[in-house]
C-alpha cells in the first residue's frame, strides 16, 4: 500500500490512475471541496453533482496539473471545484435577478464531524471565525463564488475603490493570523 | 518597479483565486520568478486560500463516494477499452464448414496446356520487370522531393540569417539605436548576457548577442519591459534568433 501522505506519491499515484489514490483523496479533501461546492450551490443535489463532476475532472485534468507553479494540488482542486460550483449556479441563476438573495446569504461556519484533512501546507483553522464579519463576506463572494469586483460592488452597493481595498484589508487581516513562516 | 505597489495592487489576489486572464497570469508568474518578495507574498495568499476553505468544510453524504468512485472506475474502463481496442476488427466464426468442391467433371480445367504456360511466365515475367521499373523511377522522384525541400529548407535558413545580419548592421550602424548590455542575474545565470539596441524616437527594440542557456525544447525566451512600473511583454525570441519588436 503506498504512503499517499507523501505528496509526491500521491501526485504520481493520481496521474497513473491508481484508483486507491482517488479513494484516498476523497476521503482527505472531499470535505473541503464540498464545503465550497455547497457555499455556492446551496442545495444538497447540486452539491452532490458538482463535486463527482470535480473528481471526474481531477481524473482527466491531473496530467496538466504542475506543481511547479500555480500552487499546491489543494489549490488546484479548489479551483476546479470552485468553477464547476459557479457553473452550475450561473447555469441556474442571474445575478441581477438574484441580488436579494445573495445579500441575504448567510455564511456559516459549519465544522460537523469532518474528517480529517491533510493539507501539505498548512494546519490553520478557525480563521474565518476570527476575522471580521463584513471581511468574510466579501472574502468569500470573491474568492469562492467567483465574483468580480464589479459585481462584488453592485451586490453590496459599494464603490468599486472600497471593494479592492477591503479585499486587501481582509486578505492582510488573514494573512496576519496564518502568521508568516 | 516599485514591488510593493504591484503587491498591494490585487492582482495577486485574483492570481490565486484563479480569476485572471491568460495574459495577467503569464506576468504574475514572470513578476514573481524577479521578485522574491512577489513569490512570498504568493505563498502566503495560497495559504490563505486554502485555509478559508478549510474553514468551510462540510462532510458529503455518505452515499456519495460509492458513486464518485463508480464514475471515475467507467472512466477507466473506457480508457482502457480505448487502448486496447485494435484499429481494424472483423469477426470470423470460429468454425467455418469446409466447402466441399467436387472434383469429379472438372479434369479438363486440370490440364492446362504447355503455351498457356508459357505465356503466362512471359506475361508474369513482363509485369514483374515493369513493375520494378516503375517502383524504381517513383524510388528517384521520392528521393527527388526529399533533396527539393531540404535545399528550400536550407534556402529559408539562410535568408532568414541573411535578413537577420543586415537588420543587425543597419542597426549597430545607425546612431538612432542606443546599445544597453544586459547581464545575467548574479545568483541565478551569471554567465549570461544579451545586448539590446533601443531606438527611443521609433520605440523600436532590436536583441543580439544572445548568450543565454538552451531553453527546454517546448518552451522560448520571452522579453518583458517594466513601463510606467508595469512589466510589458514586447515578445517570444524565437529559436534565439534575433527578433525585431516593436516597444508600446
Amino acid at each position: 500500500m503506498s504512503d499517499f501522505s507523501n505528496m509526491q506519491i500521491l501526485i504520481s499515484s493520481l496521474k497513473e490512475k491508481d484508483e486507491k489514490a482517488y479513494a484516498y483523496l476523497y476521503d482527505n479533501y472531499s470535505a473541503a471541496l464540498y464545503g465550497i461546492i455547497f457555499k455556492v450551490v446551496n442545495n444538497e443535489d447540486d452539491a452532490n453533482d458538482v463535486l463527482q463532476d470535480t473528481f471526474v475532472n481531477i481524473w482527466k485534468n491531473i496530467a496538466t496539473y504542475d506543481g511547479s507553479k500555480g500552487g499546491s494540488l489543494f489549490t488546484w482542486m479548489l479551483h476546479i471545484c470552485r468553477n464547476k460550483a459557479i457553473d452550475r449556479y450561473r447555469q441556474k441563476n442571474r445575478i441581477a435577478e438574484n441580488q436579494k438573495e445573495y445579500k441575504s446569504v448567510h455564511i456559516s461556519n459549519e465544522q460537523a464531524n469532518t474528517t480529517n484533512i491533510n493539507t501539505d501546507k498548512i494546519g490553520v483553522q478557525n480563521i474565518i471565525e476570527k476575522i471580521k464579519p463584513e471581511h468574510k463576506e466579501i472574502i468569500i463572494q470573491h474568492y469562492f463564488k467567483g465574483y468580480t469586483h464589479q459585481e462584488i460592488s453592485d451586490l453590496n452597493e459599494m464603490p468599486l475603490g472600497s471593494v479592492k481595498t477591503k479585499i486587501r484589508n481582509a486578505m492582510m487581516e488573514i494573512k496576519n493570523l496564518v502568521g508568516r513562516k | 518597479m516599485n514591488v510593493n505597489e504591484y503587491i498591494s495592487s490585487g492582482i495577486l489576489e485574483q492570481y490565486v483565486s484563479g480569476l485572471i486572464s491568460p495574459q495577467e497570469k503569464q506576468e504574475v508568474e514572470c513578476m514573481s520568478h524577479i521578485y522574491p518578495e512577489i513569490q512570498d507574498e504568493l505563498n502566503t495568499l495560497y495559504a490563505t486560500f486554502e485555509a478559508i476553505a478549510l474553514e468551510m468544510k462540510r462532510t458529503p453524504p455518505a452515499h456519495l463516494k460509492a458513486s464518485v468512485m463508480s464514475a471515475l472506475n467507467d472512466l477507466k474502463n473506457e480508457d482502457l477499452s480505448l487502448t486496447a481496442s485494435p484499429l481494424v476488427s472483423a469477426s470470423i466464426p470460429e468454425e467455418t464448414p469446409v466447402t466441399q468442391h467436387p472434383t469429379t467433371g472438372n479434369v479438363r480445367t486440370m490440364q492446362t496446356t504447355g503455351w498457356i504456360r508459357i505465356a503466362a511466365s512471359v506475361l508474369l515475367l513482363l509485369t514483374v520487370s515493369f513493375g520494378y521499373l516503375l517502383y524504381n523511377k517513383s524510388k528517384d522522384a521520392d528521393q527527388l522531393q526529399q533533396e527539393i525541400a531540404l535545399q528550400k529548407e536550407s534556402k529559408i535558413k539562410a535568408e532568414t540569417a541573411l535578413a537577420t545580419l543586415s537588420k543587425q548592421v543597419e542597426v549597430m550602424s545607425n546612431e538612432r539605436y542606443q546599445k544597453i548590455n544586459l547581464s545575467g542575474i548574479p545568483e541565478k545565470s551569471p554567465a549570461s548576457s544579451v545586448a539590446i539596441y533601443w531606438n527611443k524616437t521609433s520605440s523600436e527594440v532590436f536583441i543580439a548577442n544572445i548568450n543565454l542557456p538552451a531553453p527546454p525544447s517546448d518552451k522560448q525566451y520571452q522579453l518583458w519591459a517594466i513601463a510606467d512600473g508595469k512589466p510589458v511583454d514586447i515578445g517570444m525570441i524565437e529559436n534565439n534568433q534575433s527578433p525585431v519588436a516593436v516597444f508600446q
